[in-house]
């Protein structure tokens, strides 16, 4: 990924996977709107956006056409009462879908999205669930089904609470199970060490509850985690201790090896890229010869950071 | 033949910006469904990010969009055909965020964050529904060549040059504030900044007087490689000549540290990544906080005396 010279076509086409967009976004699971506008559009045009553009060189293509994949997926909701969907409805779109992943390159995440996508660089270091296929299709999208017509609900969709987990959990579940068993050799783990709300590992989080079950042992050798701490704030969780001493616990119970690391160096880099000013991101004091850009030190000044990266997570 | 097609398309994409990266071939294929379906993304999916999100019809924009190219040559149409589709829609573009490049796309996609740290064309709607596709027309139906497009820039007014050219006039003339460029300091051959580049012939010289106030040049150098150009070489001065010559201020920076840390997350194992001031310390303080209690030490302090020192000089 260190590339930023355009050569030409070739190269340029090869830089088409890194250079992408990715539709990505934080929304909130709980929010009482109906489905995503056009969303029948939104999906296919992914559909074809991601077989053309995305990924070239590092995931392989679909052979389903992308009206069939819109079709199964769609036929796993609509027409039913919203929370009338069960874990298997999305198996014949998720086996459709599926790719297989190149080995040491799968991260999971939990609780801590923008940070895990930014360091995953769309597949460039690491592949999540949102750069296959069945993720980026899926992504920041909101749909629930209706049994009259059209069978789809535009205006409301339940508040996930009301349904049993089955329903609300349904797709990401069988998404994040389908990922996880495509996994081989070294897997990682991004995880939030400093959100006061919830610890770092949760056995009911979609990485425990569907993700580390479904690693196939026979394929995966170790989890490596990763613990990100905002910069200036506490570390309430880091390796060896509380959630995270239980995470290694159930890992080893599978037969996996782990490893655990407190902000690896790329990490804090890409958190200092938004805050150069921090006191963590020494690398600003070889600026301060006069290259260093007033505005940078006016603005970000200490212990306060732009509530950007690690502030920005969602659990599905 | 297809040697002589790849020499020729190397040397456009060499001169001039190039967003169209498979002109290999003909026009992207299900091109109306992925430009739809990234309209709708971008209005109903994608978050705002800096950016206000225009009302727009998508199928609208689909008619306005392709009614420029389709049933026509690819090549000497009139420049003026995308103004249907630019001009309606307009969005307003955020003071002292726009952010121009120049062989340099994926690094400052990186640094504009999706839009939201700052905003590149490829972050507006008219660049978004564009990025990365090819077109070009034919007189007989269906009106698209999904056989084989023109290399871009290959002729006169080839059709998605001019896109291109059109919607970066319609960028440039509507930004506002402090404004950036990003230029790649590491071109084997090459000058950073080209008069004959679309950022010198058609970005810069559609920026306002008087309401751009300033042009930082952000010179990306490649960690551990030598410095081709720096901010003292012709081609900034140039660059710095053309701005102060339109009454806008300039600024010209080398790796600044917002740039330096996204280059070293890629690279946390050079030494540019691992100097500090503080003797042979790893280059960030790993001080714990409530966890493990502190570790930070003199180095931190002195760091922090250091920054602070360095905003009071500024101050005065």
């Amino acid at each position: 990924m260190s590339t930023r010279t355009e050569m030409g076509l070739l190269a340029s086409s090869i830089l088409v996977c890194l250079i992408v967009q990715l539709v990505r976004s934080q929304e909130d699971p709980n929010s009482n709107k109906g489905t995503t506008d056009n969303i029948k559009a939104v999906f296919e045009g992914r559909c074809w956006d991601y077989d053309v553009t995305k990924y070239n060189d590092l995931l392989p293509r679909i052979d389903a056409d992308c009206n069939v994949l819109w079709d199964k997926f769609s036929q796993a909701f609509s027409f039913r009462a919203p929370c009338a969907v069960k874990l298997s409805s999305y198996e014949e779109f998720m086996s459709l879908a599926k790719q297989s992943l190149p080995a040491n390159k799968v991260m999971f995440w939990s609780g801590i999205f923008s940070l895990a996508h930014r360091y995953s660089e769309n597949g460039a270091r690491f592949i999540t669930l949102e750069d296959t296929m069945i993720g980026y299709l899926a992504n920041s999208l909101t749909w629930c089904g209706q049994e009259s017509p059209p069978g789809i609900n535009y205006s409301s969709c339940p508040d996930w609470s009301d349904c049993p987990t089955e329903a609300s959990e349904s797709f990401w579940a069988g998404a994040s199970a389908t990922f996880a068993s495509q996994a081989t050799g070294n897997v990682t783990l991004m995880v939030d060490g400093s959100d006061p709300n919830k610890p770092a590992y949760r056995r009911s989080s979609f990485f425990g509850k569907y993700e580390l079950p479904n690693l196939a042992i026979s394929k995966v050798q170790s989890v490596n985690v990763i613990v990100a701490h905002a910069l200036d704030k506490p570390k309430i969780e880091v390796c060896g201790n509380g959630s995270l001493a239980l995470l290694k616990k159930d890992v080893t119970a599978r037969g996996l090896s782990f490893t655990c690391e407190d902000d690896p160096d790329a990490v804090l880099h890409l958190l200092c890229s938004d805050d150069p000013a921090s006191r963590e991101c020494q690398l600003a004091t070889a600026h301060q010869a006069g290259s260093l850009p007033s505005n940078l030190l006016e603005t970000a000044g200490f212990n306060q950071k732009p509530a950007d990266m690690l502030s920005q997570t969602v659990v599905y | 033949m297809l040697k002589s097609v790849l020499m020729l398309t190397s040397l456009f994409t060499i001169i001039v910006d190039h967003h169209a990266v498979r002109s290999q071939g003909g026009a992207t294929q299900q091109i109306e469904a992925i430009v739809k379906g990234r309209c709708f993304a971008y209005r109903f999916v994608r978050p705002p990010g800096l950016l206000p999100i225009p009302d727009v019809d998508c199928d609208e924009l689909w008619a306005n969009f392709s009614s420029a190219w389709t049933y026509r040559e690819s090549c000497g149409q009139n420049r003026s055909s995308y103004e249907n589709l630019i001009h309606p829609l307009n969005q307003p573009l955020p003071p002292n965020k726009s952010l121009f490049w120049e062989e340099t796309k994926d690094f400052t996609h990186r640094l504009a964050n999706d839009g939201k740290r700052y905003v590149p064309i490829e972050s507006t709607l008219i660049g978004y529904v564009a990025d990365d596709l090819t077109w070009c027309g034919q007189t007989s139906a269906p009106g698209i060549n999904f056989t084989y497009c023109p290399p871009y820039h290959s002729c006169s007014n080839e059709v998605m040059f001019d896109f291109w050219v059109a919607a970066s006039k319609w960028f440039a003339s509507h930004a506002q504030g402090e404004v950036r460029v990003v230029l790649n300091g590491s071109l084997p051959a090459g000058v950073a900044y080209g008069r004959n580049s679309v950022f010198a012939s058609v970005e810069l010289a559609n920026l306002r007087s008087g309401i751009v106030t300033k042009l930082t040049a952000l010179l990306v150098h490649d960690l551990d490689k030598p410095k081709m150009e720096t901010c003292g070489s012709q081609s900034l001065l140039d660059l710095k000549a053309d701005v102060l010559a339109k009454n806008i201020a300039f600024d010209c920076l080398e790796n600044p540290p917002e740039v330096k840390y996204l280059l070293c997350a890629d690279l946390p194992e050079s030494p540019e990544c691992k100097q500090n001031d503080c003797g042979n310390l790893p280059p960030y303080n790993r001080g714990s906080g409530v966890v493990t209690g502190s570790k930070e030490g003199l180095c931190s302090i002195l760091l922090y005396l250091a920054l602070t020192s360095v905003v009071i000089s500024m101050g005065r």
